[in-house]
């Protein structure tokens, strides 16, 4: 199923990733992705580790770990969540995301129907009612154990969520038992995995999606500081992280305490002597194809669209998304140059917005040399995407292509 | 050579002792009186002045840093005359002096038999340690009189785990051990059983059932070894640490925790390091090596601050608590207690209150005030005996019991010395549970000193 008009050309470039199996079969196409080394990873490893994944935003992460559950869920038994549907973005610490790890990993095994030992879950439901003082008892409908323990911690997902003076006393009592935390939760999993033994020998994976969104110092915080307490789960984790952590000096070290960490590179549409990459411009025109009849954008709208996108997957839908909105409202019954033009303007005054004075020596000699060299502005620069990272084959960086019209002003 | 039970509550019975060895000793004699802490040492030889008759004279020699040849000092002092045979010399700070004082005193045993010099050194335990063991030769002429302060066999040390059990009642602990054992019978990959075994070692060591808990850790440490884990191995290290030196086992506690920092340094794990910086510091506090068990504490101390690990700074507190204590700095070892207690509230760290209020019953104690000794150390067995720490509720009767005594309250004295004997026999700490035999024994028999 495809668009076969402009309505439906905004439907079917919804900007969400791809996380249906048949999403993936109908709209996937296969790029250059270190997913498939991470899953082999993640299969051949003997004992639980701990990945780092990331790729610029927009690139198209969240989709590669969906493929990546699905390459892996024979053997593993995966809760996938995201950090923004669970946690507050501006503020997580490394007990949150051991608590929602534990969370997590009961409520999908919960959901599924899977019988725990009585006294493991009696034994959590005492230890969480005693550390969040959340009481089970109060609540007026009766509820069996696993269902009460079910009910404290989707109850304590949304305290986390908003409550800061609770989170703060949680945090607190925590920090100074996490021994304890871990003893819960490393035996949720064991059991888990040991009703899992019956069935099918699966184990639990953790993918934890959107943390590739939070501030570099807050990645810093969690991924150089807290690293240690990331790896004491006992089942294999991905941790998605920030682009600017890559980039950051503190990496080499944050790289030590996990078993691997993977970056996805951005499609590449130029060469970096400035040539065209028709490769990778394929890829978008069929990523375009699969999800429209490509006859609803002319030639060239749909390649100032791919121009425009720097090669970042997010931004490329977004365009050809609202272009058809700019075209319909012209009654046009397919998407013109200037439609997607119309689009780019507002994107270039987004980054002309963030930019700042100082930026722009930085971004022209980025532009010149194709190189980027270490600096605490850069790391915002990536950040906020204006300079891109080329990874395939040879490393080399350059500005997204929306700045280079302001370079001169 | 001269020792004494360790449980002895009065020091009137080595006084006498060492009083009649003064008066026979003609030719002189080489006292070493081992004992931590200064206020006791002050008090010894004020009674000795006091007891031994006009004829002796008293001189004090303070060793430092610049002249640690003691044997050259006595010749020098005896030289101008100021020491001869009616003369009791007390040598101070030895422990400035060392180690190089050891060598001096086995080279120049002779000079203070040839002396005739009547000479007491007062040592802390570690000090007496390395007599024993590097001037063996100077040893054998010498009497040792080991005087164990009250506060030492009294205070309540909080040790650094790695990451410390913390829980309710017993009936929690002993849930939890059930969960452990049901884990392990069904794990099957070397990861798990390693986890499993170490979290039991740790359970374990809280029923105080060290026995099984040191097996935990050796089957996890076996198998850490096998499919590497260095992290893992260095945390087992200290917890091993740990129960020997629960067992009062220093030399080999100081082993483990050493093979410990070695690895969590080499690995930079802070954590581990901070912990065993820690425990450190703690065996050579129980040996009387005050000055490095400081700077151990106060290396430990100053990374935690750093890092913010509130949880770990309460053993620190604590600990430097106690040896205020042990040199009868009593409103700085409370303000050390104080800061640790606070942190404990707030936190719910119960295990380490009741730590804390026992060491906060043995001030009052030293200080005379033992209606108030009595609350304090009853606080703190309230809360030993819900969490199931019976060690700490036997100490902390054999505590109430010393108090009893000095207020001259045999009766209840009696019945503290026999709850605390009962509960160590029970905790299969015999050692302990025998001492307090004894001390029933003594009591009832009328042969207290």
């Amino acid at each position: 199923m495809k668009a076969e008009n402009l309505l439906g050309v905004f439907e079917f470039f919804e900007i969400k990733p791809l996380e249906e199996e048949d999403e993936i079969k109908n709209y996937y196409e296969k790029r250059e992705s270190p997913i498939k080394s991470l899953s082999k990873a993640i299969l051949l490893s003997k004992k639980p580790a701990k990945f780092l994944f990331s790729g610029h935003r927009g690139s198209g992460k969240s989709t590669e770990l969906n493929i990546l559950s699905g390459k892996v869920k024979d053997k593993y038994f995966v809760v996938n969540f995201s950090v923004f549907d669970l946690l507050s973005i501006h503020d997580i610490k490394d007990i949150d995301l051991l608590l929602t790890i534990g969370s997590e990993i009961y409520k999908k095994a919960y959901d599924e129907g899977i019988k725990l030992d009585k006294k493991i879950v009696n034994d959590l439901s005492a230890w969480m009612e005693d550390v969040t003082k959340i009481s089970i008892k109060e609540q007026k409908v009766s509820l069996g154990g696993e269902a009460a323990l079910n009910w404290l911690l989707i109850k304590l997902g949304s305290e986390m969520q908003t409550g800061t003076t609770k989170k703060e006393e949680l945090r607190g009592t925590i920090k100074q038992r996490l021994g304890d935390l871990m003893e819960k939760i490393n035996s949720l999993i064991y059991e888990v995995e040991n009703k899992l033994a019956k069935k099918e020998g699966k184990k639990i994976l953790v993918i934890i999606d959107d943390l590739d969104k939070i501030d570099l110092d807050e990645a810093e915080e969690l991924f150089y500081k807290h690293s240690n307490s990331l790896t004491l789960p006992a089942c294999s984790i991905v941790y998605t992280i920030p682009i600017s952590l890559v980039h950051s000096s503190k990496y080499t070290q944050v790289k030590l305490s996990f078993a691997n960490s993977y970056v996805l590179p951005n499609i590449r549409l130029n060469k970096k002597d400035g040539g065209k990459d028709e490769a990778g411009r394929e890829i978008l025109r069929k990523v375009a194809g699969k999800r429209m009849d490509l006859n609803l954008i002319s030639g060239e709208a749909l390649e100032k669209a791919i121009d425009g996108c720097g090669g970042d997957m997010f931004q490329f839908i977004y365009i050809i998304r609202f272009a058809s909105i700019e075209a319909d409202n012209k009654n046009r019954s397919r998407i013109e140059k200037d439609d997607v033009s119309a689009i780019l303007v507002n994107l270039r005054n987004d980054f002309d917005r963030i930019l700042k004075k100082d930026d722009y020596p930085i971004l022209k000699e980025i532009h010149k040399t194709k190189d980027a060299v270490d600096g605490e502005r850069l790391l915002e620069l990536f950040h906020s995407l204006s300079v891109l990272e080329y990874l395939n084959a040879e490393r080399w960086c350059d500005i997204h292509p929306l700045i280079i019209p302001l370079l001169d002003k | 050579m001269v020792r004494y039970s360790s449980l002895d509550y009065s020091i009137t019975g080595q006084i006498d002792r060492l009083n009649l060895v003064l008066r026979r000793a003609e030719n002189g004699v080489i006292v070493l009186l081992e004992c931590n802490s200064l206020p006791l040492r002050e008090e010894v030889i004020n009674r000795l002045k006091e007891e031994l008759d006009e004829n002796f004279k008293f001189l004090s020699i303070n060793i430092d840093e610049k002249n640690k040849n003691l044997p050259g000092i006595v010749q020098d002092y005896s030289g101008s005359g100021r020491i001869d045979k009616k003369t009791v010399v007390f040598v101070h700070n030895i422990d400035d002096a060392m180690p190089e004082v050891i060598g001096y005193l086995n080279w120049g045993r002779e000079v203070f038999l040839d002396l005739k010099v009547k000479i007491i050194i007062l040592c802390p335990t570690f000090v007496a340690d390395e007599i024993i063991k590097n001037a063996p030769d100077f040893y054998r002429f010498s009497h040792r009189i080991t005087i164990k302060e009250k506060t030492q066999t009294r205070g309540e040390v909080i040790p650094s785990f790695i990451s410390d059990v913390k829980y309710k009642d017993l009936n929690e602990l002993n849930e939890r051990i059930n969960i452990q054992e049901h884990l392990l019978k069904k794990a099957t990959e070397d990861y798990k059983i390693a986890d499993l075994s170490f979290n039991l070692g740790r359970l374990y060591f809280k029923k105080n059932e060290y026995k099984n808990s040191l097996k935990f850790f050796n089957d996890c440490l076996k198998i850490y070894e096998k499919i590497g884990g260095k992290k893992q191995i260095a945390a087992t290290y200290n917890e091993m640490g740990i129960i020997h030196y629960s067992q009062g086992n220093y030399s080999e506690a100081l082993k483990w925790y050493k093979k410990s920092m070695e690895i969590s340094e080499k690995i930079g794990n802070i954590t581990i390091l901070t912990t065993t910086y820690n425990n450190i510091g703690e065996v050579r506090r129980v040996q009387g090596n005050y000055s490095e068990a400081l700077e151990w504490y106060n290396k430990s101390m100053e990374i935690k601050e750093k890092i913010g690990d509130t949880a770990g700074l309460v053993a620190t507190y604590n600990n430097i608590g106690l040896i205020h204590n042990s040199q009868g700095n009593y409103p700085e070892a409370l303000e050390w207690y104080n800061k640790g207690m606070e942190i404990m509230e707030k936190i719910g760290d119960t295990a380490g209150l009741a730590a804390t209020y026992n060491n906060i019953g043995s001030i009052h104690d030293a200080q005379g005030n033992y209606t108030g000794a009595l609350k304090w150390y009853n606080k703190s067995i309230e809360i030993s005996d819900k969490l199931g720490m019976l060690h700490y509720s036997a100490m902390g009767y054999s505590n109430m019991g010393i108090a009893c005594l000095e207020n001259k309250d045999i009766n209840s004295a009696l019945n503290y010395f026999t709850k605390s004997r009962d509960l160590f026999r029970k905790l299969g700490l015999d050692k302990d549970a025998d001492k307090a035999e004894k001390t029933i024994s003594d009591l009832t028999t009328g042969n207290k000193t």
